[in-house]
Parts: C-alpha cells; structure tokens; sequence
C-alpha cells in the first residue's frame, strides 16, 4: 500500500493510472448512498430543493431578510452555505476514510487516497447537482439573477475548491489513523470554521483592518468566489493577492499531505 | 526462472504498553527506547522457481500471514529484500472488498478493478466469472442477501479467474461445499498446469500434500525447515505433538492414566470389531473341548496337546470351542470367518491313528451350511484349503479320530490366503509319525507355515531340517506381542486402547482433524532412538517383511522408525486404508546397524483392532 520511494510525480501518476479504478469506487460510492431508498437518484435533486425552500421560508418570508449587497438574501447565503457544506461534510468523511477501509488495504495493495479523491468526485457530484438546482432557483421569479459569462468561472472555483478539499483530507486522513483524537479535534475546527467563514455575514461588516485576518482562511477566498462568479460578476484574478495567497496555501498543504504520506503509508498496514 | 526471491526478510511488529503515543513513536526524534520489539519474521530468506506450488505452513503467529502481506506489497518489511517477477494476485480474506449494496456483477466490477482490471478485460471474463461462482439469479442481487458461502465463491471465482503470474492463497480452499471446494481444486490444477507460481498458506497439512511439492515450514518468524512435502508435513505433524507432550508432561506417569479401563469402554471396543480375527489364529490346547465319551487320555506337554486313544469302537471328538460340530461355539465372536475368501487351516499333527480333522462354517443365524474336512493317518496334507461360502459368518474346528494309537496336536493355525498361497498349501507335506521320544523334536506350526510358504524346504519328499534351521534362524524375525511390549501413548479424552487377548483394540473418535499416535520403544518422543537398543535392532542391509494382521475400520498409518549408529532417522511409513485386514509390507533396513521404534497412527472415528506385528527378514522366493 505505502511507498517510501514514491516521488511527487509517482504520486500524482498513481492517480492517472488507477482512474478506471477511481471511476468504477466512484460509481458504487455514489450508488451505495441512493441505492435502496424510495426515492433513489431523486435526493440529489430534492434535498437542494427543500434546503433551498426552508432558507427561503425562514429568511425571507419569516425573517424578512433584506437583500445583501444589492442581492436577494437565499441565494447569497447558498453561494456560501453550499461549498461549505459540501467542503466540511466531505472532509470529516474522508478524515476517517482509511481507518473504514482498513480490510481494503489490508487486502489490496494501492494508494490510499485514492479513496479520498473518489470520496471527493462522488461528493462533487452531488455538489454540483445542487449547483444547478440553485441555478434554476435563480431562474424563477422571487429571486432573479442573471446569466453571465462570469458564471464559468465556477468550474475554476470548484477546481480550486476541490483541491484544498485534497490537500486537507490527506494531512488530517494520515494523522488520523495514528492519532485518533483528529476526528474530534477536525469536528471542532469545522464548527468554528462555519463561523469564522462569510456564510451567514457579509465580509463587509468586518473593519478593513482586520480582514486579512479572514482572508487567512482559504474558503473565504472559495466562497467569495462563488459569490463573485453567481451574483457579482467579478473575475477571479481581480484580488491577486488572495487568489496568490490561496494557490501558494492550497499547494503547501499538499505538499505536506505528499511528505506525510510518503512518511507515513508504510506504516498504515501495521497500524490498522 | 525465479518467481519470488526473498532476502534476509525482517518484520518487526513494535509491542507497546497501552498508550496513545502512536505518533509520536512514528517520528524517530520522539520514539522512546523500552518499546519491545516483535519479530513477525525474522531473516527469512527462500526462492521460489516459476511454476512452483509450494506450502507454506506454520502454526498460528508463525508469521505466514505477514510473509503473505508483504509478498502482496500490503505490509513493507522492516529489512530485506523482496523482489518478484510478474504479476502477484492474492486469494486472503475472501469478499472483503466487496460493497454489500451493490449486485455481484457490479461487485465483480467493483473487486476487479482493485485487483487492477481493465472495464475491457473485466467484460471479457464476466461470464466465466458468474459461471464458476454458480450462485444463479444472485448475481443479480444485492450482496448483503447472499449467503456467506455464496459471497465466498463470488469472490473465489473473481479471484481465481484473475489472471496472474503468482497466486497467494490464504486459507481459501477450506471454505464453501464439498463440490465447490473440488471445483477450486480443479482449477488450482489448471494454473498449475499453465504455470501458475502458486503459494498455499494453510495449517491444514493435508491439503499442502496433496498440491505442492515443496513446503516451507515457518517457525516463530523464521523457517524451520524447507524441503519436500513429505518430509516437511510429517516433521511438522511430529513438532506438533511433540508440543502436546512438553505442555502434558507435568502429568505423571502416561501408562497409568490409560489403566482404569471400565465395562463400557469394554464394550464399546468390542461392538464394532470381530474380536479374534481369523485371518490368522492359532489354537492352543487350551482352546479345545473334549466329547463326551472319554474313551481317551489328554495330556499338555510343552503346550502341546498328547492324546492316548484307547481304541475303543467309536469315534472320539475334539472340538474347538464348543462342545459338539453341530452347534456354535460359545464363545462365536472369537470365531468369526470372512465369506467368500480362501482359507488354509494349517495343522500340525503327528499321529498313527486314523483322524480326520474339518473346519464347519455357519451363517449369521448360527446356521450349519458347510462342513469341509481331511482325513489323514500315515499320509496326510498338512494344510486343509477351502472357501467359504457366500453367508459364512462363524466357523469352528474339530477333529475327529478312531481306533489306538496316539496323537500329539501341535497346533492349528487357521490362515488366509491368497491365490499364489492357495497352490503351495495344496503341495503335499510328509507327514510326521508320532514317536513317543520325539515330541520335542516335533515342529511348531509356526515352522510348518514356513514350510509351507517355502515349498522348497521339502526335498524328496521330506522336510529338509537343515534348511528349515537356517531359514529359522534367519527369518524369524521380530513379532511383536502388543501385550509384551510397553506402549505409549499421549492421552486423548476422544481415544481409547487396551491391550486384550494379545491384540491391541482401539476405539477413536478422533474425527479427521487429528491424529493419534501409540508408540513403543520408550516414552520419549520419536526423534530419539530407542531406550533399550538391544530390543529393537534390525540387521543392516536386509529387506524385511512387515507383516501387520489385524482389522481396521479407520484409516491407519503405520511407522518403522529407523535409526543409524549416529542417530540419524529414516522413516517408512505404510498406510493401512479402512477395512484392510492384514498387510504386507517390504522393509529394506539401512546399511548400518539400526535400532527401529514402532508407531502407529490413528485418524478418523472407529475402531481398530491389531493382533500382530511380525518383521522378518524377506527370504527369495525361487
């Protein structure tokens, strides 16, 4: 399973050639989370729906939330409550990943993170559905906005996002399965996270002084992203600095992931 | 060509007081020194040539799963070198990759892909995949409804329709049905044939015989020994037991556990067996009941029996066993017949009176349906041949002699036979004259079963003594009388043997998962040479007939363990398969002087019984 010798490219080409394995693991993941419910593939499409139409509900008729930064309140909050919850969901998953699939590994020999990254696809999936579904919310009348060209932008972001989503999954998957505690310390950083992440508030409250500080974490730079790209109609390279920023954290993290696992694999067989 | 070559292989497992410090072991910078270490293998080092099937057995956390794991590139070694040639695919823990929500056909996707298939050769194989598995419209289904053994042989077809170069099998064949389990075997034998490198990792010896021919036997993390198969299996079945004994030997005295041998044991012996076996038995003066007119006088010489008949009218009897021809022996059990075979009842009687001597045989409701005799006075045959009839069940002996004159009974000896034997007992014998000076000089009938196996003795018509003589003393070898010889024998709640009449009974319901062994010579495990060497010591460069006589209702091995000057062991192993009655075996001793221990080896529920083991030195046959 683990390779002391694997190189940085060896790592990523591991990738490549297992993507038929990568597809098929993707395929009964996906599956095994609708197959045997009533309603099957249709969660995909209802769960956003409802979420949606609660949000609605709550904030707006109940609440009567005002639009923010010129912007219907539902679907600014889905720009941010979306990418989030598919980032912390899929994370908390793929942080005890390898300890679940230990009778995996310990019967086949291939990379672990592999698992991660099917984990992530699967989740993308699923994501993306939600995406659409909050499309076609845009469409109808409550809440209007229109289709730009800006909107393609989201397939960066969700490149973006999807690769910090790696490089997290593996330093806290690899630390998990010989410290347990990462589970719950992970647990928490989320529930913080939720908070200290422009989901629910607007960067705008903060006083510029201390936004850097928020801009530290990297999905403020994702959920801004959506925002910009959905509602705003901003480019991505219009804040160099954070986009830079990101791309330099996103890329250490991954690094650290690779160093730790090319440390650490070896031992996972006698650990788990 | 190598397939697998394995180099000074080390696995050090670290054993660590309960503690969450597993991290911090990780980094070397913190790791703490009183960790102990656990060495799951240890410079383990073999080749394995393409296209050999080899075993590899070893108790339980002998190391074989972790030599297993790192062969497969699941487990990195600590040290050493592995290096392998070709493609490795592994049959461990079977159905573990399996999603229990998905089909078999989408699993059969699914595991083949982890085992690194293309979607293409995964098409390509599929039908065969589901026709071997044979689990019907499940495929279709779900696997969580399947049955653990259809999940088994899912994943077994999946496995073995694999195709590789190495195929590592962990305990895979004990698994599904009897049918299923003969399919797997089938299709080993194809790899085989294709030149499959194959590795079997199991405790069950049985199965590693009758696949592989080399065997490698881990020990604590090393390997004790790689050799051939056979040689592997039995010092490992020996190491086993010899386990058993070190563990035992704090209970004192093995033969005195074995004593208190109660009425049920008894009868639970005696139900299965035919108690006397017929096969070959010999009749003592003891044995024989007198009619009742006893116009006769009966005296034991030397264990023969002397009769003076007084010459009276009328014909007086002998009989074996019971008082008149016509009705059973008493004691039937003792004289039990096999039908349809061939008999010789050999006697040797010398006389000047007319007698006739016959054997009467009855069926299993005490019925009398033949009787066969001989008659003899100056000329006579000395060995009665006959077959038994269809229902034969019981027989008895008589003789039966008329007018005055003596007779002395040596003895009689009933025989089975065989058709080569059939022809030389029906040679005509001189017979020997009583002479009252003589009785001594009289022949045993054991003398006269040697006569008559080696018809060559007679010349001109007599019995040549000298030949006879140097026959004896060659050729009598050793008997053994299992109620002389002290045997050992490790105690098991699920065995039992005595020692009754001189035959060793035993009754096992051992199953066929274990074997029992008694053993003589001493009660020191069988590596060891004999305690009383003079006891047991067979003559150098001699071919001995091993001659065990008894009945077997379990499958029974029997073991000549020979031992050199230098203590260096052979063994000779025959088996004895269920109901085989007596045996015969060649025995070539080695070139130097030897000492020989004998053992027997039990498996399977059911009795046995052995009356006797006789080595003797084989003599040519013209």
């Amino acid at each position: 399973m683990g390779n002391s010798n694997i190189t940085l490219i060896g790592f990523l080409k591991d990738f490549f050639r297992n993507k038929q394995l990568i597809a098929e693991l993707t395929k009964s993941d996906f599956k095994t989370n609708y197959i045997g419910s009533f309603f099957g593939l249709s969660w995909i499409v209802i769960q956003p729906l409802i979420l949606t139409f609660i949000f609605w509900v709550v904030f707006v008729v109940g609440y009567k939330a005002t639009p923010i930064e010129g912007v219907s309140f539902v679907p600014w909050l889905l720009c941010g409550l979306l990418p989030w919850n598919f980032f912390s969901s899929c994370l908390a998953i793929n942080t005890n990943i390898i300890t679940q699939n230990a009778h995996l590994l310990k019967k086949f020999k291939f990379n672990i993170s592999l698992m991660q990254v099917v984990k992530i696809l699967s989740s993308l999936i699923v994501h993306i559905f939600s995406l659409m579904i909050l499309i076609i919310f845009f469409q109808i009348k409550i809440a209007p906005v229109h289709i730009t060209i800006f909107w393609i932008q989201i397939i960066y972001y969700l490149f973006a996002l999807s690769f910090l989503l790696w490089s997290t999954s593996l330093i806290f998957g690899i630390l998990q399965v010989f410290f347990k505690d990462v589970t719950h310390i992970l647990s928490l950083i989320l529930q913080m996270g939720f908070f200290l992440t422009p989901i629910f508030w607007s960067p705008h409250i903060i006083p510029e002084n201390y936004l850097f500080l928020f801009k530290l974490n990297p999905l403020y730079y994702i959920i801004n992203g959506y925002r910009d790209s959905f509602l705003f109609q901003v480019p991505f390279w219009e804040d160099l600095t954070t986009t830079i920023y990101f791309w330099f954290l996103t890329l250490f993290l991954f690094l650290i992931g690779y160093f730790l696992y090319k440390k650490l694999s070896p031992k996972f067989a006698d650990e788990l | 060509m190598l397939a697998i070559k394995v180099e000074n292989l080390t696995k050090i497992y670290r054993l660590q007081d309960i503690s969450n410090s597993k991290l911090k072991d990780t980094f070397k910078f913190l790791r703490k020194k009183h960790q102990k270490d656990f060495f799951a293998l240890k410079d383990v080092s073999f080749d394995v040539q393409k296209g050999e099937v080899i075993g590899i057995i070893g108790v339980n956390g002998s190391g074989k799963s972790t030599l297993l794991k790192i062969l497969t590139g699941v487990l990195q070694p600590t040290s050493g070198n592995v290096s392998i040639n070709g493609k490795v695919s592994s049959i461990i823990e079977l159905g573990t990759g399996f999603n229990h929500e998905l089909t078999g056909i989408e699993n059969i996707y699914l595991t083949g892909s982890l085992f690194g298939f293309s979607k293409q050769e995964l098409e390509n194989k599929i039908d065969e995949i589901i026709r071997f598995a044979d689990i019907g419209d499940f495929v279709k289904q779900p696997v969580k409804i399947y049955s653990s053994g259809m999940v088994v042989r899912l994943a077994f077809a999946i496995a073995a329709n694999v195709e590789s170069d190495i195929l590592i099998i962990d305990e895979a064949l004990a698994v599904g049905d009897v049918k299923f389990a003969f399919k797997c075997i089938n299709h080993m034998n194809r790899l085989v044939k294709k030149g499959t490198t194959i590795l079997l990792v199991t405790h069950d010896t049985q199965t590693v015989k009758s696949f592989c021919k080399r065997a490698i036997w881990l020990h604590e993390g090393q390997i004790k020994m790689d050799s051939d198969t056979q040689s592997v299996t039995s010092q490992y079945i020996r190491f086993l037991f010899e386990h058993e004994l070190k563990m035992e030997s704090d209970q004192p005295d093995i033969d005195e556990q074995l004593e208190p041998y109660d009425e049920h044991d008894k009868t639970e012996l005696s139900e299965p067996l035919d108690a006397k076996t017929v096969d070959s038995c010999e009749f003592h003066s003891k044995d024989w009941f007198f009619g009742k007119s006893k116009d006769f006088e009966v005296k034991t010489d030397n264990g023969l029996l002397l009769i003076d008949s007084h010459g009276s009218e009328e014909f007086h009897q002998l009989f074996l066993g019971s008082s008149s021809p016509n009705t059973l022996p008493e004691n039937f059990n003792d004289f039990v017949i096999s039908p349809n075979q061939e008999y010789a009842l050999i006697y040797n009687i010398a006389t000047n009176i007319k007698i006739r001597i016959g054997v009467t045989i009855y069926d299993s409701s005490n019925k009398l349906i033949e009787f066969t005799h001989n008659i003899f006075s100056k000329e006579s045959n000395k060995a009665l041949i006959f077959r038994t009839p269809e229902n034969a069940k019981f027989f008895s002996i008589w003789i039966e002699f008329f007018g005055k004159g003596k007779i002395l009974i040596n003895g009689v000896k009933l025989l089975k036979i065989n058709e080569d034997e059939k022809n030389i007992f029906s040679q005509k014998f001189p017979e020997f004259i009583y002479e009252e000076n003589n009785i001594n000089k009289a022949l045993s009938i054991s003398d006269l079963e040697l006569i008559l196996r080696n018809y060559h003795l007679i010349k001109d018509g007599a019995v040549d003594f000298k030949a006879l003589e140097e026959l004896k003393s060659k050729s009598d070898g050793i008997a053994v009388n299992f109620e002389n010889t002290k045997w050992h024998i490790l105690t098991d709640e699920k065995f039992h043997w005595k020692i009754q009449n001189g035959s060793l009974l035993v009754n096992s319901n051992l199953g066929n998962d274990n074997f029992q062994y008694i053993w003589t010579g001493g009660s020191s495990w069988l590596d060891s040479p004999p305690d009383d060497k003079s006891l047991y010591t067979l003559e150098p460069n001699t071919t001995f007939e091993l001659n065990i006589d008894g009945k077997f209702q379990i499958k029974t091995r029997f073991w000549v363990i020979i031992f050199d000057e230098k203590n260096q062991r052979t063994d000779r192993i025959f088996t004895i398969e269920p109901e085989n009655r007596a045996k015969e075996f060649l025995l070539e001793s080695i070139s130097s002087l030897g000492y020989y221990r004998l053992a027997f080896e039990f498996i399977g529920n059911g009795s046995c019984q052995l009356n006797e083991i006789r080595i003797r030195k084989k003599i040519k046959n013209e």
